[in-house]
């Protein structure tokens, strides 16, 4: 027992080095193995205070750039409404809106951190609970998808990136749904990768990638990017596809955050079928 | 003694904020990411007991990583680097420069020491943390070629910083 002491009086700085380290393996694990930001993470006050004043300086600039890209949308917006149709035909009838359920519903938000150069890319939110902000929230903006919600404090929120090595979305392709996923490899933040695409589904450049209807984040058909390169290495089953992201990443400013409000329908639909199968065994 | 220990504290802050608003924004590639806040762990009091450097590397890395969402990278890469200190000054320092307590610099210390003492120092941080990021091996190539760039540009940087701020130090 004498002797076990002297040991660890002789190496205690070593052990302490060793608990520490031990400690931190345990943080970094926690954070990589499972689809969430660990508990250390921006979506802090301290964090989130300091980012969102540093973002009210830095958008005094884009003030000009942002105010044409929601003027665009807003006529985009005006064009889908029912005044800009003209009805061409006598025997119009009416319904009232009580087939249409709404099923999304989008909180605007402001970029207040955001990097490209990772290769797990965060992007802190000044949305939070108080604002109705939950975790697996998708994230959308003007041009396309931007990322998932993964951790919510009072007034902020941490979004996971499509610029992170842990992106998974299914695609679709022009119209068709395929089974397969949108995944960032952790290089240039133009691109993003489409994996596991049968060699004999018929892929060119230039077709449009969109959220499919099986993502949980995403409403179905909002734009990924278009196909920039499709390659196929010898006696490969599966598609090398490089897809060009139609989100800026390095100039994002205004995004929605969506709110699925038939989610936990669906997880309790999911959910209960697991279970059924899993008595059933 | 005392305001030692504020301009520690002091250059701390500045350089997180430095290295969080500025440094790391810079987006010139993702292979060039280099840390101006290993400044602060490279001068610190070179008679400092191993026990606080190590906690100061580990708790110093964790704010980084609270502001770059990158838990448990820069703790681990800036805990190794604050482990791998303790032994380089206990056998590359000269034993009275240790017992004087200067902060390492390169007034201090002289070019030639202090310079191969940062590029170890550096080197080590960067090549732990291009393999903690990319969680394994699969990367190798890659994650060397980040780390020697990255690496090269923190030196540089470093020893810029030493050169304009830490500079007057020799004479106080």
């Amino acid at each position: 027992m004498r002797n076990l002491f002297l040991f660890i009086q002789r190496f205690y700085v070593f052990f302490i080095f060793l608990l520490l380290l031990v400690f931190s393996f345990f943080i970094l694990v926690s954070n990589n193995l499972y689809q969430r930001a660990a508990f250390i993470n921006s979506s802090n006050r301290i964090a989130g205070e300091l980012y969102t004043v540093v973002s009210d300086v830095r958008s005094y600039f884009q003030l000009k750039k942002e105010n044409e890209a929601l003027l665009q949308e807003n006529a985009q917006l005006k064009s889908l409404m029912r005044d800009a149709y003209y009805v061409d035909t006598t025997s119009a009838v009416f319904i009232n809106d009580s087939i249409f359920k709404q099923r999304y519903s989008y909180i605007d938000a402001q970029v207040i951190n955001n990097s490209v150069d990772k290769k797990y890319n965060y992007i802190t939110l000044n949305r939070g609970t108080i604002h109705g902000v939950k975790r697996n929230q998708g994230v959308i903006c003007n041009d396309g998808v931007v990322g998932v919600v993964v951790k919510v404090s009072d007034r902020f929120c941490t979004v996971m990136s499509l610029l992170n090595r842990k992106t998974n979305i299914p695609p679709k392709i022009d119209t068709l749904m395929y089974f397969g996923s949108v995944k960032w490899d952790g290089n240039a933040f133009e691109y993003a990768q489409l994996a596991d695409i049968n060699r004999f589904a018929p892929i060119k450049a230039g077709q449009k990638v969109y959220t499919s209807g099986y993502s949980e984040h995403y409403p179905e058909g909002i734009l990924i990017g278009d196909i920039a390169e499709v390659s196929l290495k010898e006696g490969n089953n599966f598609y090398d596809i490089q897809v060009k992201l139609s989100t800026n990443f390095t100039s994002l400013h205004s995004v929605y955050i969506v709110q699925n409000l038939f989610k936990e329908q669906i997880l309790e639909l999911e959910e209960e079928t697991r279970k059924e199968d899993d008595n059933g065994k | 003694m005392g305001s030692r220990i504020l301009r520690h504290i002091f250059a701390f802050f500045a350089l997180l904020l430095l290295q969080v608003f500025v440094i790391g924004k810079l987006n010139i590639t993702p292979l060039i990411q280099p840390n101006i806040l290993l400044l602060f762990f490279l001068t610190l009091p070179i008679n400092l007991k191993p026990v606080p450097t190590l906690f100061l590397g580990f708790i110093g890395g964790l704010l980084l990583d609270m502001f770059n969402n990158s838990a448990g990278f820069n703790s681990t890469a800036l805990l190794l680097l604050c482990y791998a200190r303790i032994y380089y000054i206990r056998n590359f320092a000269h034993f009275d420069v240790v017992e004087s307590g200067l902060d390492p610099g390169l007034s201090s210390m002289g070019y030639r020491w202090f310079i191969l003492y940062t590029a170890v120092m550096v080197s080590i941080y960067h090549l732990s943390y291009a393999f903690i990021e990319s969680f394994g091996f699969r990367y190798i190539l890659e994650n060397i070629l980040s780390a020697v760039l990255s690496g090269a540009v923190s030196l540089g940087l470093i020893l810029l910083f030493q050169l304009l701020f830490y500079r007057t130090k020799r004479n106080t």
